[in-house]
């Protein structure tokens, strides 16, 4: 972490290279953790860049305390993604793409996807910010307990708690929604 | 079984259905917990069917284009601040000394003038220099606010009985400037000007022998009676001069030039994670869970690590990766038949580079046949396909990584295990490198 520390005190001293940099560094991990969020690739892109503007009007704000720098940017981006969804007071979930057409799988699958997806943010948005984390880094991009350790600036033994915790909250929202979590 | 131990069980359950095994595979191997392990897993084989969409090149360089218009404001905005505060702030000290010092009363009870007021003195006269460098400086200009301020310092400074001759000096010059400013017809400005008012018509009035207009805003605060001092606001454009505001005036003020209307920051601090606001929803929103459970576990104690950048989700096969992965600016890269470092990197395509050094082929696009004897970091979102390198090959990120023959101490073919905390992406993995299609087909 230390370079990391090094190009974030850079940044804070004013060095634009540094901040295109922590960009490069960070720009998919963030887009991910928002995508996951809200279910839409434009506007998770349009987030993503609000969470690096955000970035750099408060990075003077920013202290090395045992946390990696990206912690502090999922926060960001979960107060982005909090304050849009209060905003838009609903959400507006995948839409077709070319992508889907070039699959070839069926419009009835592809709502059911979507569904899933908005049932799945949704439920998220009611975890805390660690939880929120753990899920999308853990669960749904595959992440190693390892490398969610690193992300989130906690030990191995406490991420395997915390997933633990996350997804029985998880699975408890959903069912509260009336979601049916077994196959 | 204690709860730590169910947590173990639980994260290789998870490991194992990373890597491909089914959900009745796990709770094979650990039919003591299969009851408890169940629901989560099927939970996790349900989100795992979830698509995820990588982010367009377009939209990564936009926003990076966006990063650095706002590095560039935000230093704008910091040089302009530090002028401001450090020309107001000793220039207002300074003249305060001044005035103490040259007082009538202070003169004649104490005539010498202390080591420390001399040093002061001698600070101002070096400040007048730059004072005198702002001499030519007009509204709008940025050192304009600093002569403005030197020109306050005179009238202050003068004898009570020389004191309305300075004023109007001063305001005659004010007038000429002004006049000249509005004869430019490129300039655009906000103008404060103080003075008696003279009406011409319903919509326009004279302030300093300049003529202003009135909109419908303002044409009814116009309650002043011919040669009753006023404090207008006024937007210069196209020569012309527009009335935004009008109050009383003490005729003592000094026009002052303001900068362009600055957008309303406020809503910035709710960037900020530990904001009032933003502190608020977070409790607004239920949690199933409390917070403070998380109260047990251990700080982090690996500060040196570090995380891959370059990590997402996507399908990323025969990958061997331990390296750190930079990335860098965008553009396409093809062909570079180098034997030294070639950092063609960035968003883009990055093809056929046959180097037999590093080949930092970086960032979102497709990194093809780059026949690498070297660390050939292609990675990013896209696809980085058939790099044949004898070295580590971090060909990471969302997308698809498919056929990179490495043979580099990290690559362990068919055995992809991007082992390296800078490489993580979503389906970095060997064995359980399976993508998350070949899961919902399984599943």
């Amino acid at each position: 972490m230390t370079n990391e520390i090094d190009l974030v005190k850079r940044a804070q001293s004013g060095d634009s290279e540094a901040f295109e940099k922590l960009y490069d560094r960070f720009y998919t991990p963030v887009y991910t953790y928002i995508y996951y969020r809200i279910g839409e690739q434009a506007l998770a892109e349009d987030l993503t860049s609000d969470v690096f503007e955000r970035m750099v009007m408060k990075i003077d704000d920013w202290k090395p305390m045992g946390k990696p720098f990206i912690a502090w940017l999922y926060t960001i981006a979960g107060n982005i993604v909090r304050n849009h969804v209060k905003r838009q007071q609903r959400i507006k979930w995948l839409s077709l793409n070319e992508q889907d057409a070039d699959t070839g799988e069926n419009l009835m699958t592809q709502i059911g996807k979507r569904l899933q997806h908005e049932q799945l943010a949704r439920a998220l948005g009611q975890l805390t910010e660690e939880q929120q984390q753990v899920i999308i880094l853990r669960f749904l991009q595959g992440e190693s307990i390892a490398a969610v350790a690193a992300a989130i600036g906690k030990t191995e033994t406490g991420i395997k708690a915390l997933q633990r915790r996350a997804i029985n909250s998880l699975g408890r929202i959903l069912e509260k929604d009336g979601v049916h979590v077994t196959t | 079984m204690s709860q730590h131990n169910f947590d173990d069980t639980l994260n290789s359950c998870l490991d194992l259905i990373q890597q491909g095994a089914s959900i009745d595979d796990c709770l094979e191997q650990f039919p003591h917990a299969s009851a408890e392990l169940r629901p989560i897993l099927e939970l996790t084989a349900q989100m795992n069917m979830i698509e995820f969409a990588p982010p367009s090149i377009p939209a990564y360089q936009k926003g990076r284009n966006r990063l650095k218009a706002t590095v560039q404001a935000k230093q704008e905005k910091q040089a302009e601040t530090t002028d401001r505060r450090w020309v107001g702030d000793f220039l207002r000290d300074e003249i305060k000394l001044w005035l103490e010092i040259f007082s009538e009363q202070n003169m004649a009870r104490r005539p010498r003038i202390s080591g420390a007021a001399l040093a002061s003195i001698l600070l101002v006269f070096s400040l007048f220099f730059s004072v005198t460098a702002s001499a030519d400086s007009l509204p709008g200009d940025r050192l304009y606010p600093v002569k403005t301020l030197g020109q306050q310092a005179r009238i202050q400074l003068a004898s009570s009985a020389r004191k309305s001759a300075v004023i109007a000096e001063v305001s005659a010059k004010r007038a000429d400037e002004l006049e000249m400013v509005i004869e430019d017809t490129t300039r655009e400005a906000i103008i404060t000007l103080n003075g008696p008012v003279t009406r011409i018509s319903d919509n326009t009035i004279v302030v300093e022998d300049l003529e202003i207009q009135l909109n419908a805003e303002t044409v009814e605060a116009v309650r002043f009676t011919d040669g009753e001092p006023i404090e207008i606001t006024v937007q210069l454009k196209n020569s012309v001069l527009a009335a935004i505001s009008i109050d009383e005036s003490d005729l003592e003020i000094e026009p002052v030039i303001e900068d362009e209307p600055e957008e309303d920051d406020s809503d910035a601090d709710d960037s900020s994670p530990n904001n009032d606001e933003e502190v608020e929803e977070q409790d607004a929103e239920p949690n199933e869970e409390p917070v403070n459970n998380e109260s047990e576990e251990e700080e982090n104690k690996d500060k040196e690590k570090e995380i891959n950048p370059n990590a997402g989700p996507g399908n990323n096969n025969g990958n061997g990766n331990t390296d750190p992965n930079p990335n860098a600016g965008p553009g396409n890269n093809s062909g570079n038949g180098n034997n030294d470092p070639n950092p063609n990197a960035g968003p883009g395509n990055n093809n056929d580079n046959g180097n037999n050094d590093p080949n930092p082929n970086a960032g979102p696009g497709n990194n093809n046949g780059n026949g690498n004897n070297d660390p050939n970091p292609n990675a990013g979102p896209g696809n980085n396909s058939g790099n044949g390198n004898n070295d580590p090959n971090p060909n990471a990120g969302p997308g698809n990584n498919n056929g990179n023959a490495n043979s580099g101490q990290e690559n362990n073919s068919n055995n992809n295990s991007n082992l390296g905390q800078e490489n993580n992406g979503s389906n970095n993995s060997g064995q359980e490198n399976e993508g998350k299609k070949d899961k919902k087909d399984k599943d």
